[in-house]
C-alpha cells in the first residue's frame, strides 16, 4: 500500500483514522459517508504533506482535524447547496453498550446547523480547545462559547435523561 | 452523564473503522490529487510561454483548439476539451492566465457588503479546499454563504458547472466559456420549510464563485425573516463577477 516516502505518512494516517472516523461518523451521522469523508481528508492532508518547497506541517493531527471539519462544511454547502431526501438507508441501531447512546446523540446532532454540530464535535469529542476552534472556524472564541453552548441546550431535550452540568455552570 | 465530553466519547467509543482500507483509499485519491497538481502546474507554466511566443508571431487563433486553464494553486488541469463541452456559439474559450485571489477569508462578508450592500455578520470563514475562500454570514439578518475557489476537479467550466451541481439543477454557458448555474429550492417541512437561493460562476480560469441566500437566519430554520431569499440572482450575478475577488 505504501512505498517509500508514503510510509510516513501512512504511519500517521494509520494512528489518525479511529480518531478522525468517530468525528466523521458524528458529523455525518451514517458510516459510508463518514469513511468517504476520512479518505478525502487523508487525500488532502496528504498533497500537504508531500507538498515540495513547503514547511513541513506544524501539528499534523491538528491539521487533519480542521481539514475534516472544513471538508464537511464546504461539501454540504457546495454539492447539493441544501438537503434533499436521501434513499440511503439511516444508520441501523447496532447491538453493544454504547450503540443506543450513539443513536441518540446522532439523531439529536442532526437537528444541528453543519457548523454548529461541527462545534460540538471539535470541542466535545476531539477536545479541541475554544482558540483553536475559533481559529479553525474563522469566528472568535466568544463565538465558539456561546455557540457551543446554544448548540448543547438545543439538542439536550433529545437526549433523554441527561444532563450537562456545563450548561448551567 | 453530566459531561458532554463524556458523553460523545462513549457514543462513539466502539466505532471501529477499516483502518487499512481508510488508509488505502486515502492514499490512492492523495495521490491522484498530487499528479494532477503537478501535470497543472507544468501545464500553467509551460502554457504562459505558449501563449507569449504565440503572441509575439500573431498567430493567436491558434489558441482556440486549447484547453482553459485552470488556476495554478490547485485548481486542476483542464483534462476536458472545448470539443467535448462545445459553448453556445460553438467556439472553445480563450485560456486565461489564472488569477490570483486578493480577499481573505474574513474579508468576503465586506467584499458582498461592498458590492450590494447590506449589513453583514460573520458566522464562520476559513480557506476553501482549492486556495480559496469560504465564508457563512448574515447578510441583512439572512443566512449566506459564499465561496471562491479553485475547480474541485481538472475540468472544463460547464463540466465543473454539472459535476458539482445537485439533481435538478441546470448549467447554462456564457459567451465567454464560463458557466453559470442558478437554482432556488424549499426545504421540506421538516427542516423549517426555508428557501434557499444559488447562482454559481465556473470562470475559464478555473475559478468558482457561488453564492447561496437564505430566507432566514439559520439553513433550517422555522422562522423565515422573509418570504423570499434576500438577495436576488441579478444581486448574486454581480457579486459573483465583480473584480474585487482578485489581484
Amino acid at each position: 500500500m505504501a512505498t517509500g516516502d508514503d510510509a510516513d505518512f501512512a504511519e500517521f494516517a494509520r494512528a489518525r483514522a479511529g480518531q478522525l472516523y468517530r468525528s466523521a461518523f458524528l458529523l455525518c451521522g451514517d458510516r459510508q459517508l463518514a469513511e468517504d469523508l476520512v479518505q478525502e481528508t487523508f487525500a488532502k492532508v496528504y498533497v500537504a504533506w508531500r507538498k515540495r518547497l513547503a514547511a513541513p506541517i506544524d501539528n499534523p493531527a491538528a491539521y487533519a482535524h480542521t481539514t475534516l471539519v472544513r471538508t464537511h462544511i464546504s461539501a454540504r454547502r457546495r454539492r447539493s447547496s441544501t438537503e434533499r431526501p436521501s434513499d440511503r438507508l439511516p444508520e441501523q441501531p447496532a447491538t453493544g453498550p454504547d450503540s443506543a447512546l450513539r443513536l441518540t446523540l446522532t439523531q439529536a446532532l442532526a437537528r444541528l446547523e453543519p457548523s454548529d454540530r461541527a462545534l460540538l464535535v471539535m470541542r466535545y469529542l476531539d477536545d479541541v480547545s475554544v482558540a483553536d476552534t475559533a481559529e479553525a472556524l474563522g469566528i472568535s472564541s466568544g463565538a465558539v462559547r456561546n455557540r457551543s453552548l446554544r448548540a448543547l441546550d438545543r439538542i439536550r431535550p433529545l437526549l433523554g435523561d441527561v444532563t450537562f452540568a456545563e450548561l448551567h455552570a | 452523564m453530566t459531561d458532554p465530553h463524556q458523553y460523545f466519547t462513549e457514543a462513539t467509543a466502539t466505532l471501529e473503522p477499516d483502518v487499512q482500507g481508510l488508509v488505502a483509499g486515502g492514499l490512492r485519491r492523495g495521490r491522484a490529487r498530487r499528479r494532477r497538481r503537478q501535470v497543472l502546474t507544468t501545464l500553467a507554466s509551460g502554457g504562459a510561454v505558449a501563449v507569449l511566443a504565440l503572441a509575439s508571431v500573431g498567430v493567436p487563433q491558434l489558441l482556440r483548439s486549447e484547453a482553459p486553464v485552470q488556476p495554478a494553486g490547485g485548481g486542476g488541469g483542464a483534462t476536458e476539451s472545448a470539443q467535448e463541452e462545445p459553448t453556445p456559439s460553438g467556439v472553445a474559450p480563450e485560456p486565461a492566465q489564472p488569477r490570483t485571489l486578493a480577499v481573505t477569508p474574513g474579508q468576503v462578508p465586506g467584499v458582498v457588503a461592498d458590492v450590494i450592500g447590506g449589513d453583514v455578520e460573520t458566522v464562520m470563514a476559513y480557506p476553501g479546499d482549492r486556495d480559496g475562500v469560504v465564508a457563512h454570514f448574515r447578510w441583512d439578518g439572512a443566512y449566506t454563504t459564499v465561496f471562491v475557489d479553485g475547480f474541485l476537479e481538472d475540468r472544463a467550466p460547464l463540466a465543473e458547472c454539472r459535476a458539482t451541481a445537485a439533481q435538478g439543477m441546470q448549467c447554462s454557458s456564457l459567451p465567454d466559456g464560463s458557466a453559470e448555474r442558478q437554482w432556488q429550492e424549499q426545504q421540506p417541512a421538516a427542516d423549517g420549510g426555508t428557501t434557499g437561493r444559488g447562482l454559481s460562476l465556473f470562470t475559464v480560469d478555473g475559478w468558482a464563485l457561488e453564492v447561496i441566500s437564505y430566507n432566514a437566519a439559520e439553513p433550517k430554520s422555522s422562522v423565515q425573516t422573509s418570504p423570499e431569499p434576500p438577495i436576488s440572482f441579478d444581486q448574486m450575478r454581480q457579486v459573483v463577477t465583480s473584480d474585487a475577488w482578485f489581484a
